[in-house]
């Protein structure tokens, strides 16, 4: 390819329109602020994620901890920071992985087809058949507990739905005329894929993506709270709501916010999502049927100011 | 006479973006006891939304902000939801456009239309129900009503389906029936047969069409409706005699050019070389069921600079032998040879580069183009894809050949009307300067003007730069007004061809005889269709029996013509005809 068509391509391609959209600001705005605190926020504080104060364990929020202190005395908000850490780094290299290798799955399969297809879909629903808790409960006997195992247990099965999907949609992507058509025009498969597969599915990869990222925090906070995730003094999450829990009663701000973190999260990575796939879904449709809600409200008050 | 339906000065108006936009204006007519009445216009003029209005379905946001729709002297626009679903199916019956996406894919045919019998009527009992079904299916022309009785929608072929449709649209005896497009989905000889239908109900029926053609000899009335307007209306013969309206003269005109016969002598000849031919070219696939011969041995050759139109019904496998005429799909057997070269002797690399050399335009506009894809972007992919420079003065040469303005360029294809999307699709199939197009009924799904546009467009198009087309199409019509030469292709096998003028002119094969009285004319007369009409559904491939042959479709009331090998004396050199034993499969 030349270097002309090259760089016109970019230019036609560059998608700016999406950080227009009222929910991504939003959600990036909040998850960019928790990222922050994740990277400075142990600086902002005197005290490190395990220093124990044992005469201040139990501390309520106040003005020297701003969250309180746990069971040990340890900073609650250090904590809270350095878990974020924890349990971000899990959630996107998590999501990343599948979403590497469930896309390049699921495309070879659609693809290819034919017996080829049959095969490795085949191979994925044996995957899928393993029971989730056994791999996790085999690798942490194997492996030991901690962040790799977690990272490990969640993508040796997480990448299954995401390469379904993409199968599935490329599969009803090639049935399609314009594929047809640059068939005829003599592309490759790569140029298929790359110019015309991967474009149309974008939108669903990026909103599953987004959605499997909280699914991973979470799936971290459980196994913590197993004990089979990241082990004492590091902190994540889930292992802080573990550790709240027994005395749930007495020092519930222990338990609020690293939930309170955790629910933020979530909601961000969901409301992204939904602001993907509203972008990548946005065709100003000139059906008539299609636009009719989004015009009801309007249409609502233009006609009672009528009556009126 | 009484009038069973009027609408009086109905204005239809939708809110967008804090603005009103007019929908329809001043709708105004009425309709007698027991009268046809024909609405006629172009997509987007609001003939289906007049029709939801009658029905009240009307999406929320559409309001009618005056004017009165009275049935029977009842105001259907102040009835309540309730009192509405009585009217619906019991008093106005509809039949709509798409005959596959309205029937319960999970519902037997007999159950799915008793059901609204009962809705109407509760206390059927289930025999009376049973023997009304059959009634009915009997009516619309089902044969074997018993056996479908019982079967699930998908057993069923388009036409059928509609049938079906009809059916349920008529089981509760409704005084007035409203069919929007009831035919555009489906092949010519079935609509005539549909249309026989309609014609044997007696009943009032509003019958919306963009063809006037189709219309004009069957309604005793017309309604001319252009951008939601009526802007005329009269009997068939006042409009296509003295038509008043610009757009109806329009109209008109574009049909009578459509009907026009090529001028007389030139008879197109095959000359020595083709720039592409086919020779016993065959592709079956293995289905469930068995081997489904999509395309059985077909030869055909097109010379260079002349279009070979390719006619033939729904699963008749045009569509194959275009892609397969491409290397598309790879041929079970026989060979393709462009320009003398055998396409399959090519290696993946050769084979590439003489993708440039020919290029296909598709049906559905709609679906041929990326919709993630600037209109720039789908112009220029094929310069990509071949690793050429993009150079922009080509691509507005281009987009000027094909009669785009340079705004378009940064549009998506959502964006433009049909007809502009299929000009796209045009341009990207030209950019490379192909020497060959398969044209795959590139105007099936646009409207009779845009459709003649289309063609005028392709027409100039080969006369500058000496393209050859294969133009494929169900509508004899459009290929009578394109072609040099025709090909008739029944379940797979070209049952006919020859030069245009000369097949038409005298057609011998009983098929050919039946796809031209299908036609619909611009006139007054309604046709007698009777001497080669199709009694029963035309076969498809997918009906694997062997023995039968076409003859066994053609009613025995009507004996065809005996198709006798033709007179080589009365034939024209290049006038191919099938024999009867050739067909036998």
């Amino acid at each position: 390819m030349t270097i002309k068509n090259s760089i016109l391509l970019f230019l036609l391609n560059l998608k700016v329109g999406i950080f227009k959209l009222q929910k991504v600001r939003f959600s990036l705005g909040i998850l960019g602020f928790l990222a922050a605190m994740a990277l400075i926020g142990p600086w902002i504080t005197p005290y490190t994620y395990y220093e124990i104060h044992l005469a201040l364990k139990n501390t309520p929020p106040c003005s020297t901890f701003w969250m309180g202190t746990d069971e040990l005395g340890r900073d609650i908000f250090t904590r809270i920071c350095c878990g974020a850490r924890v349990s971000l780094f899990i959630g996107i290299v998590a999501a990343t992985i599948d979403l590497f290798i469930g896309v390049i799955y699921g495309s070879v399969a659609a693809i290819l087809g034919g017996k080829m297809e049959e095969f490795l879909m085949r191979v994925v629903d044996i995957l899928s058949s393993i029971p989730y808790l056994l791999i996790v409960i085999l690798l942490v006997a194997t492996m030991g507990p901690g962040v790799s195992t977690v990272i490990l247990a969640l993508t040796l099965t997480g990448w299954i739905p995401m390469s379904r999907m993409v199968r599935g949609q490329m599969k009803q992507l090639k049935s399609l005329d314009f594929i047809h058509a640059a068939y005829a025009l003599g592309a490759s498969h790569a140029k298929i894929w790359s110019r015309h597969l991967l474009p149309n599915t974008w939108g669903s990869i990026l909103t599953m993506t987004t959605l499997t990222i909280p699914t991973a925090i979470f799936s971290e906070a459980f196994l913590s709270f197993l004990g089979l995730g990241c082990q004492a003094p590091v902190a994540s999450w889930g292992s802080m709501i573990n550790d709240a829990l027994s005395a749930l009663l007495y020092f519930p701000w222990r338990l609020f916010f690293p939930s309170l973190c955790i629910t933020v999260t979530m909601f961000c990575f969901n409301l992204l999502g939904e602001g993907i796939r509203e972008y990548f879904d946005h065709q100003p449709s000139i059906d008539l049927m299609k636009r009719t809600p989004l015009y009801e409200v309007k249409e609502k008050q233009l006609f009672s100011n009528k009556n009126l | 006479m009484k009038k069973i339906l009027e609408v009086e000065e109905v204005d239809l108006v939708i809110c967008r973006d804090n603005q009103r936009v007019n929908l329809l204006q001043e709708m105004n007519f009425s309709l007698f006891e027991g009268e046809r009445l024909g609405i006629v216009g172009d997509s987007g003029s609001g003939k289906t939304l007049l029709m939801k209005m009658i029905l009240q379905l009307l999406p929320k946001s559409v309001k009618v902000t005056r004017g009165k729709v009275l049935y029977r002297n009842k105001n259907l626009l102040q009835l309540s939801a309730k009192e509405m679903r009585k009217i619906r199916g019991r008093e106005i019956g509809m039949i709509f456009q798409n005959p596959l996406s309205f029937l319960n894919p999970t519902m037997k045919i007999g159950i799915q239309i008793g059901e609204s019998y009962r809705a109407a009527s509760p206390y059927a009992g289930t025999k009376e129900v049973k023997t009304r079904v059959l009634h009915l299916l009997n009516l619309v022309g089902i044969d074997d009503p018993e056996l479908r009785f019982y079967q699930y929608p998908h057993l069923l072929s388009g036409g059928m389906r509609q049938r079906v449709l009809i059916a349920l649209a008529l089981i509760s005896d409704p005084s007035l029936v409203i069919a929007d497009e009831p035919t555009t989905a489906l092949d010519t000889t079935i609509q005539a047969q549909i249309f026989d239908i309609f014609y044997q109900l007696h009943k009032s029926i509003i019958l919306i069409s963009h063809d006037l053609s189709l219309v004009a000899s069957f309604c005793d009335r017309l309604l001319i409706m252009h951008e939601g307007q009526i802007v005329e209306e009269g009997s068939p013969k006042q409009l296509l005699t003295k038509a008043n309206h610009p757009h109806t003269q329009k109209l008109i005109y574009l049909l009578s050019s459509l009907q026009e016969k090529q001028a007389v002598g030139r008879v197109a000849k095959l000359t020595e070389h083709p720039i592409i031919s086919a020779s016993n070219f065959k592709k079956h696939f293995s289905t469930s069921r068995g081997i489904l011969k999509a395309v059985d041995g077909v030869s055909l050759e097109i010379p260079r600079g002349m279009t070979l139109g390719l006619v033939g019904e729904s699963g008749s496998g045009k569509s194959t032998l275009g892609q397969g005429l491409l290397h598309l799909c790879s041929p079970t057997s026989g060979s393709i040879y462009f320009n003398g070269i055998d396409l399959s002797s090519l290696s993946s690399k050769e084979l590439k580069r003489w993708r440039k050399k020919a290029q296909i335009i598709f049906q559905d506009p709609h679906a041929s183009l990326n919709h993630r894809m600037k209109i720039l972007e789908i112009i220029m992919e094929p310069l990509l894809i071949h690793n050429i420079a993009v150079n922009f003065s080509k691509i507005t040469k281009i987009l000027e050949l094909v009669g785009l303005n340079q705004e378009h360029l940064h549009q998506y294809p959502y964006e433009l009307s049909g007809g502009q999307k299929q000009r796209v699709a045009i341009a990207r199939a030209l950019i490379l300067n192909p020497h060959f197009i398969v044209c795959d009924e590139p105007v099936a799904s646009l409207d009779l003007s845009s459709q003649l546009q289309i063609t005028q467009l392709l027409k100039t198009l080969q006369r500058e730069s000496q393209i050859s087309y294969l133009f494929i199409s169900h509508d004899l019509r459009m290929i009578r007004h394109i072609a040099d030469f025709i090909a008739v292709l029944y379940l797979g096998k070209i049952v006919e061809s020859g030069p245009t003028q000369i097949v038409c002119d005298n057609p011998l094969h009983p098929y050919t005889q039946a796809l031209i009285s299908a036609i619909p004319q611009l006139t007054l007369s309604r046709k007698t269709l009777q001497t080669s009409r199709f009694k029963k559904e035309i076969l498809t491939p997918t009906h694997l029996s062997r023995k039968t042959t076409l003859f066994s479709c053609i009613s025995k009331k009507n004996p065809v013509r005996q198709h006798s090998p033709p007179n080589d004396k009365e034939r024209h050199p290049e006038h191919y005809v099938a024999l009867p034993n050739q067909e036998a499969r």
